[in-house]
């Protein structure tokens, strides 16, 4: 008897179940049909907008310098940075693709009489300051790619993470190797420009250079 | 009994299965995006450029976001505000744009020596962005109750936006002028201690006849290196 009442319970229960299942299913299929139905005979339309267009104001031109920046290498080039805050719950999380390009070549604000070494009728020596970085700023964050964002973030830790993404791209861009490239490409561009002078014999130096380059002619 | 079951199952999943198919492909699709921008690259590209100007822009970024309900009902057309539904937001950025002489392009016909007298006559200036910073000191914003806070994503779209705006409120006959002028400026001192005494630096004669969107190659970072 109390087999038989239990194996009954058993049968009710999977059959209330199933029914659920069904009218679950039932109920989204005919949902999805009266929406279609609605859609296509454009009874009821309607949809939350949002305005992500900026408003008009004004530019400010804040200064106009002179420099005299001679670039010879640039170094295009994007950091994936990211950073996690520990929450009771959930963890915080924001991962940024910055991209920036970097100047290398010479800095002409420099420029002295030093520079030139020595000079005849053809022939010109000259000893330029080291290759180095141009512009300490050079990362466009209108070009910046937010990957994943989660979490509340200040704008002082997002101002942490554009440092973090200038300090690495300077660690991967300004490198031995490149100030080498910047170099070589600056003595071929330089002699170019004086072999086109006038100059056939063009010597070019760098300060701090263990091995000038000698004689150097196109 | 069982038969009766298993019939009922199938037509169950069958349903769910329908309803769920559009969305599985939206999540793909987004998947697949992520992972193409995942790429770091670094490029190199050697070049001859001096830089002789340099120009500061400020601007201040506005965006007023409301949301509305809009479309219609049996031909009535609805457009409504919701209620405390709406955020702004000022982003202040500074961009950097430099003008520049393409030294790459200076051929030998354009340099004429005539004893201590030299004549070049440089490439047409061009510009170039080389820098936008948002002050994330001063950003301000607001968000309503039904409203979240701007998204760093969304900062970002606007920052894009208000740079591209920069680019026709610009006094460009201005720049250009400021760009040659500095450019000569710049080259002056080397070719007076290289030993010249008489020196002209002069530009193509037929520029001010140039399309002057020809000559402001305003391109972003990725679009610098041809």
């Amino acid at each position: 008897m109390k087999r038989k009442g239990r194996h009954t319970l058993r049968r009710k229960i999977l059959f209330l179940l199933l029914t659920v299942i069904l009218c679950g299913g039932l109920f989204f299929w005919l949902g999805n049909k009266v929406k279609n139905f609605l859609k296509e005979n454009n009874l009821v339309s309607l949809s939350l907008t949002t305005n992500t267009q900026m408003d008009q104001t004004p530019i400010e031109i804040s200064s106009i310098r002179q420099i005299g920046q001679w670039e010879f290498l640039s170094v295009q080039t994007e950091e994936l940075v990211d950073s996690t805050r520990k929450g009771i719950f959930f963890d915080d999380r924001i991962v940024c693709i910055y991209r920036g390009t970097l100047s290398l070549g010479i800095n002409m604000e420099k420029f002295d009489k030093s520079w030139v070494k020595a000079q005849s009728k053809d022939s010109i020596s000259l000893i330029l300051p080291p290759v180095t970085l141009l512009d300490q700023n050079f990362i466009n964050e209108a070009q910046t790619n937010v990957f994943f964002e989660e979490g509340t973030w200040k704008e002082s830790d997002k101002e942490r993470l554009y440092l973090k993404a200038k300090r690495q791209m300077m660690q991967r861009a300004f490198t031995p190797e490149n100030r080498n490239m910047a170099e070589k490409h600056a003595r071929m561009q330089i002699t170019r420009l004086m072999n086109a002078m006038g100059f056939s014999k063009v010597n070019i130096s760098f300060k701090g250079e263990t091995s000038p380059k000698q004689n150097t002619s196109l | 009994m069982k038969k009766k079951y298993l019939l009922l199952i199938g037509l169950a999943l069958l349903f769910s299965t329908s309803s769920c198919r559009q969305e599985q492909t939206t999540h793909d699709k987004m998947t697949d995006s992520l992972n193409d921008s995942t790429a770091i690259v670094l490029q190199l590209r050697k070049c001859s450029r001096i830089y002789s100007s340099e120009y500061q822009i400020h601007k201040i970024i506005t965006n007023t976001d409301i949301l509305k309900l809009k479309g219609n009902i049996i031909n009535q057309k609805v457009d409504m505000e919701i209620p405390s539904g709406l955020r702004k937001i000022a982003i202040p950025i500074d961009v950097t744009i430099k003008g520049y002489t393409d030294l790459a392009l200076l051929q030998e016909k354009n340099i004429k020596t005539e004893g201590k007298k030299i004549t070049i006559v440089l490439p047409d200036p061009q510009f170039v962005v080389t820098a936008v910073k948002i002050d994330r000191k001063n950003i301000s914003q607001i968000s309503e109750l039904m409203r979240n806070k701007y998204q760093e994503q969304e900062i970002n779209q606007l920052t894009r936006k208000g740079v591209a705006s920069i680019y026709k409120d610009m006094p460009w006959n201005e720049f250009l002028e400021t760009a040659r002028s500095n450019a000569a400026y710049t080259l002056f001192p080397i070719l007076q201690t290289i030993g010249f005494e008489e020196i002209h630096i002069q530009y193509r004669d037929d520029l001010k006849t140039t399309p002057k969107n020809q000559l402001l190659l305003f391109k972003n970072l990725e679009k610098r290196s041809k």
